[in-house]
């Protein structure tokens, strides 16, 4: 309850601040919007990094995790967009999440990722194809081998999962039907455990839940080197490209960021990464924390832009 | 009501609810032909469906035999207007139109300045407002609630949640 | 099992996990109360701050504080129409009506009751099927999904008697409204008539603060007055009668907490769906389905009993699957990752000892918040004395506040002054608006489902006769569907005879 205590009185105290200089950068409170609602791997990430990322700023200040959901993360995306390039405004990105729209050219899409300051990374979860224990296909050559469509699960039409399958299905060169409309990754998964499917794409760590409780067996992981033993990876399979598709998490503040600011940014947020407090944490929880510092960050982007506009016939159709 | 000359508000009242849910049935299935026929299927069905309800309901609402008779099996409770309605669970006396219109108003003032200059500004204004006009309450006494109230959203919303309360369209 | 329960209740039994047990329970009545204000926001923001206390304060807190969250909405409900969150809206259709005739305090003590028995039914169930729950998480697929949400949608016109033509038609709209928004199946949108702000459809929070509160306000700040007519004995009495209603009332009592369990145990359907589902089971075993909604006390239990019991079965795929069944479940997962428990089919197995820790303060939580609420009863209860000038404009402030919270979205005030015209129009003009609310809530689950369930069966019907469980609900809706036809040609002959 200390916390709550001083939360309120730094937050009213804020209010009195006068505008920073950029040399005593952060002199008041920094708001990490995450786009999405409380729950989630995002908003739990922001949550875990949020106290160990305010010991490591040069000045005290709090780090206000703000929930700012809607429009499929585009409203909080624009929020960061739109802030003031003081530094007080940062968020947590779902690369390809936010791109996607982007690339697919949705209207009124209020933010434009290419121009953000962009200060760090997470890490990257890869995708995989997975099939029940039970299910008679033990390679994703099985898969192939059929002579009707494979049935896939994934969520709607929009969503980076559902581009996910048809890219790797194409890129595999598997027949299939995907059985849309499911609220997320989770979900996708267990329907196919329940039978909805034959297969399923979707990302690792989402998957690898399933495997423990023994549900899903991972036949393919689009990874350079896999990380799911007996499971081919992306080279295995004949398509390197695969391991582009990945969801990544990537923090950036609005564009036209000051550098010392974002410097600043950049540097306690890599520092908080490495922090052993965030080494146990991930140890504990068993959620991955694979630091990335600015320039990384740009790089993944990057890298993503390219990858999805190569595809860019398999994003859905435009909002 | 059955006076051979109807006034005209009298047949509006009748006819008017089963008018507007006409219209709106239409609109949407206006608006489903322009979606791909996956998607519009399923807002057809239930289109066409509720034509077929909404002309009965018309129907139950003339003074024909017919009207009566599909009123006896799928509408008892309802009656023909000026004919008393059995106690209805929702339908109570209703206060007069201009009352209810001033009723309305206030909310419609108040969504508007919450959009216009925010919540926390509007919140206070409208609530002492009112106080002060409809309720002729003190000044003092209305401008406490409504301070307290735009305290206890400040405090509980945007210091405790950190839930950002609107600052309105002049301010965003 | 015994002594790892042992180990949990001595630890939950400490002054420090009692303390913030006591914490949690409060601030989840206080957030239950205000619409807008979610258990699941509460958590998100309360649940870190127990980093570096010991892994049984911070459950302790959060059981506290989800155990709570329906009993505070439930408060609201019934003292002013207003549904502190979706999951209470079924709790207005009785307790409101029940408050206007000056019974208020029989209202909240059957809420107290119900809530906090059903808090323990759904614990307790839970316990009973941790054995099988992957069993029961995997046997509920889109087939099943559509079904259930049918059985839902046919209770539409049993849910105003002597007005089937109108419910139908409201329930009908009701349906349009629903598949406003994305498509989740198909792709694109539809309907949004050029609104961005209806991309994300229709949100169920602010539709219900436009449809409940708002018509109860417009009419009270015209008439003036105040809620409960009858000045006489508001609220001061009948409290204690309303806590053994529930359990006169026991069978209610009973089907309401399975069907919480039930329901919060199926991923992605959620409480609300949970609440409106009992609530119409219990009209339509009743054998007075027409004195619901004018203030039958059995509509309250019934809704609030499955309320709490959801908490219980929402724990059924996290403990089976490590996967949260709501949002809320979702935040607690992220809290107890904080306190280094990696959610997951293992979890039960390696923190078995404070996995029923939170088991036991959910159950102390939603007794004692019972209780406490039961303290208060009868300050609450002068809610519905207030003088309608100052109660009007406090809860329309509120209330739209809430609405705009619960998505931090200014379009949601104008939703809710938009749905609250319509509720109001609705009542003027002698339709009734619950069908537009169960449409609501359940439209978009039944279109997507059957969507689904034709792309798993290839585009057979057969899907839903040949899987036991569809075939079950399958039988409940023909049942549904045909029990009250029967009921009032049976009552026709009767009433013919008598008069002749």
């Amino acid at each position: 309850m200390n916390k709550l205590l001083a939360a309120l009185t730094t937050c009213v105290g804020m209010v009195t601040a006068p505008v920073a200089m950029a040399a005593d950068f952060p002199a008041k409170n920094i708001q990490f919007v995450i786009p999405v609602s409380p729950g989630g791997g995002f908003d739990t990430y922001v949550r875990a990094v949020a106290p160990i990322l305010e010991r490591h700023l040069p000045q005290s200040v709090n780090i206000v995790p703000t929930n700012i959901p809607a429009a499929g993360g585009a409203r909080g995306a624009a929020q960061v967009y739109r802030a003031k390039p003081d530094g007080y405004t940062i968020g947590i990105f779902n690369i390809p999440g936010m791109l996607v729209p982007q690339i697919r050219g949705d209207s009124d899409l209020q933010y434009d990722l290419k121009k953000m300051t962009w200060l760090g990374s997470f890490g990257q979860d890869g995708y995989g194809v997975g099939v029940p224990t039970a299910s008679p296909y033990k390679t994703v050559a099985d898969l192939k081998a059929l002579d009707r469509p494979v049935k896939f699960t994934a969520s709607g039409p929009s969503s980076t999962a559902y581009s996910a399958t048809m890219i790797a299905t194409d890129m595999l060169g598997i027949k299939r039907e995907i059985i849309s409309g499911y609220k997320g990754s989770n979900d996708y998964v267990l329907a196919v455990i329940r039978g909805d499917g034959d297969a399923v794409i979707g990302p690792l760590p989402v998957m690898e839940k399933f495997v423990e409780s023994g549900e899903l067996r991972i036949i393919g992981t689009f990874e350079e080197k896999s990380s799911v033993p007996g499971a081919q990876n992306a080279i295995e399979m004949g398509q390197p490209d695969l391991s582009k598709l990945s969801v990544g998490r990537l923090v950036a503040g609005p564009p036209d960021l000051p550098p010392e600011v974002a410097k600043t940014l950049s540097e306690s947020l890599m520092a908080a990464m490495q922090d052993p407090a965030m080494a146990t944490w991930s140890k504990e929880s068993g959620i991955a924390v694979e630091p990335g510092d600015a320039a990384s960050a740009k790089g993944i982007l990057e890298g993503q832009f390219n990858f999805y506009e190569r595809y860019s016939k398999y994003l859905g159709p435009a909002n | 009501m059955s006076a051979p000359r109807k006034s005209f508000s009298a047949l509006a009242e009748n006819f008017g609810p089963p008018l507007v849910f006409l219209a709106v049935t239409l609109i949407f299935i206006v608006a489903a032909y322009g979606y791909p026929p996956a998607s519009r299927e399923v807002p057809l069905l239930i289109g066409y469906v509720l034509i077929v309800l909404i002309a009965l309901d018309i129907l139950s609402r003339t003074s024909t035999s017919t009207g009566e008779l599909v009123r006896r099996y799928l509408n008892p409770a309802s009656g023909l207007p000026g004919v008393p309605k059995s106690a209805g669970d929702e339908g109570e006396e209703h206060p007069s139109g201009q009352k209810e219109l001033l009723a309305v108003g206030w909310v419609a003032a108040f969504t508007a300045a919450v959009m216009i200059v925010g919540i926390l500004p509007a919140v206070p204004a409208y609530v002492a407002s009112y106080m002060i006009v409809e309720g002729r309450k003190s000044v003092k006494f209305s401008i406490l609630i409504a301070a307290s109230i735009a305290l206890f959203l400040w405090l509980s919303f945007e210091m405790i949640l950190s839930i950002p309360l609107y600052r309105g369209m002049l301010f965003e | 099992m015994l002594d790892v329960a042992l180990t949990a209740a001595g630890n939950v039994f400490t002054f420090q996990s009692l303390l913030f047990l006591t914490i949690g329970m409060l601030i989840g009545l206080v957030v239950g109360v205000v619409p807008g204000m979610g258990g699941t926001t509460a958590l998100a923001v309360f649940g870190p701050m127990t980093v570096g206390l010991d892994p049984y304060s911070a459950l302790s807190l959060a059981g506290g504080l989800m155990g709570a969250v329906s009993f505070g909405g439930s408060v609201t409900s019934i003292l002013i129409n207003l549904p502190g969150g979706a999951p209470n809206a079924a709790t207005c259709l009785d307790g409101y009506p029940l408050a206007q005739q000056g019974k208020a305090g029989l209202a909240l003590g059957a809420s107290a009751s119900a809530s906090s028995v059903g808090g323990v039914i759904g614990v307790f169930t839970l316990l009973l099927v941790i054995p099988i729950s992957k069993k029961i998480v995997l046997a509920f697929g889109p087939s099943e999904f559509f079904l259930l949400a049918t059985l839902g949608l046919v209770t539409i016109a049993a849910c105003a008697p002597g007005r089937m033509l109108r419910a139908m038609i409201v329930g009908g709209i009701g349906l349009l409204f629903a598949f406003i928004g994305f498509d989740n199946v198909n792709g694109g949108t539809r309907f949004t008539f050029g609104i961005e702000h209806l991309w994300e459809g229709i949100p169920l929070a602010p539709a219900m603060i436009g449809l409940f509160a708002f018509p109860e306000m417009i009419e009270l700040s015209a008439k003036g007055g105040s809620i409960a007519k009858d000045k006489g004995q508001v609220g001061l009495t009948g409290t204690l009668d309303g806590v053994w209603a529930s359990f006169k009332y026991w069978k209610t009592l009973l089907r309401g907490s399975l069907i919480g369990t039930l329901v919060g145990a199926i991923p992605g359907v959620g409480g609300t769906v949970a609440a409106f589902l009992a609530y119409f089971s219990t009209v339509q075993a009743s054998k007075n389905p027409e004195s619901f909604g004018k203030g039958n006390i059995e509509g309250v239990i019934a809704p609030e009993a499955a309320n709490n019991a959801k908490d219980g079965g929402n724990l059924i795929p996290t403990l089976a699957f490590g996967i949260p069944g709501t949002a809320e479940m979702a935040v607690l997962l992220g809290v107890l990752v904080l306190h280094g428990m990696e959610p997951g089919p293992t979890m039960i197995l390696h923190h078995e000892a404070e996995i029923y820790g939170l088991i036991l303060t959910l159950t102390l939580s939603s007794i004692l918040a019972s209780v406490i609420g039961l303290m208060m009863v009868r300050p609450l209860a002068m809610i519905t004395r207030l003088d309608a000038h100052i109660l009007v404009p406090s809860v329309i402030a509120i209330s739209f506040v809430g609405a705009y919270a619960n998505n931090s979205l200014p379009g949601d005030i104008v939703l809710a002054f938009v749905f609250g015209v319509i509720g109001y129009l609705l009542i003027r003009f002698d339709y009734p608006r619950l069908p537009l609310v169960i449409a609501l809530v359940l439209g978009e689950l039944a279109e997507r489902s059957f969507a689904q369930a034709m792309m798993i069966s290839g585009g057979s019907w057969s899907i839903f006769v040949t899987r036991p469980i569809s075939a079950l609900l399958f039988a409940l809706i023909v049942m549904a569907l045909t029990y009250p036809m029967i009921r009032t040609l049976l009552q026709r002959r009767h009433s013919v005879e008598e008069v002749s």
